[in-house]
């Protein structure tokens, strides 16, 4: 099966529930390069990124949708039936969990002189968002119930 | 080959552009109204099936042609199918995504807006008949320049 994490940005929301899925632990080490991977490849819109392989094998996927989400989602399913690709599909629609954090640190982290700035405001969205992406991709998934 | 014809919302020009494609509408001469009543799927995407592809037939060279809508996200929503499928190794040379959006006429806009948007379709939809009518021609010409490209792709493959 495919699951695919689709958000705004390809990157934040839908990559970290892509990264819990797989089973990535997140550490305060991992989040300065986290940071990095999100500023370069949050407008990769409409790019699927592989994240990686789940315990049953499913490849999980992070995908920017912009506010067109729900139109890629029935484009891909209709793609999917039209060339009769056996694997299924599962969309996870993240813009239900986003913020409006993400797309401020877009715009300031532009500036050389708020750079600082989008990486503090960055750090503080990752520690409020881990635990409410891990308790989302268990909500959709069924992934950690024997928690 | 596969060519998919898209729009805004997938019920108007889109279907218009299928339809001459395959011969249900003429090319010679503007179409009266109820010519476009009589398509099928005109003015029939509902909201939430935006994205979702309709087979509208097979033309003379053995194309299948499509229609869709994709709002005005398809610099999203092309790369993301085809992304989706070079992902599962399938090629791309053989799709065709047609804008058919070229020209819009203000008031084929406000009639998709209120029939498809609104629910008001014994108001839009002539509305969106009117305007596709003043604006046929341009249809006719990209159909006519999609059928050119489509005999190049088949004489050169």
């Amino acid at each position: 099966m495919d699951i695919i994490y689709c958000g705004y940005f390809a990157t934040y929301e839908a990559y970290l529930c892509a990264l819990i899925h797989i089973g990535m632990e997140f550490d305060c080490y991992s989040m300065y390069s986290y940071f990095e991977l999100c500023r370069k490849y949050s407008k990769q819109f409409g790019n699927l990124i592989f994240v990686g392989l789940d315990h049953e094998l499913n490849r999980v996927y992070a995908m920017g949708c912009k506010e067109f989400t729900d139109v890629i989602i029935n484009s891909q399913s209709s793609f999917r039936e039209i060339y009769d690709i056996g694997n299924d599909i599962k969309h996870i629609d993240t813009t239900k969990i986003s913020t409006s954090l993400p797309h401020i640190i877009e715009k300031i982290g532009d500036n050389a002189h708020l750079y600082s700035a989008a990486k503090w405001l960055f750090y503080y969205w990752c520690r409020r968002m881990y635990p409410r992406a891990r308790y989302f991709v268990k909500n959709e998934t069924g992934l950690f119930n024997s928690e | 080959m596969k060519i998919f014809y898209h729009c805004y919302g997938g019920a108007h020009t889109s279907i218009v552009c299928a339809a001459i494609h395959l011969n249900y509408l003429p090319k010679d001469n503007i179409p009266a109204a109820f010519a476009f009543k009589e398509i099928p799927f005109y003015d029939k995407m509902k909201n939430n099936d935006i994205g979702s592809t309709v087979f509208v037939g097979t033309d003379e060279y053995g194309c299948d042609i499509y229609i869709m809508g994709m709002r005005n996200g398809r610099e999203v929503v092309i790369p993301a199918i085809k992304g989706y499928l070079n992902e599962h190794y399938i090629t791309n040379n053989d799709i065709l995504f047609v804008n058919a959006l070229v020209e819009l006429h203000p008031v084929t806009a406000l009639g998709g807006m209120l029939s498809r948007r609104l629910g008001l379709v014994s108001i839009g939809q002539p509305l969106t008949i009117w305007g596709i009518r003043r604006y046929y021609k341009i249809f006719v010409e990209l159909v006519g320049k999609v059928q050119q490209k489509e005999r190049d792709i088949i004489s050169s493959s």
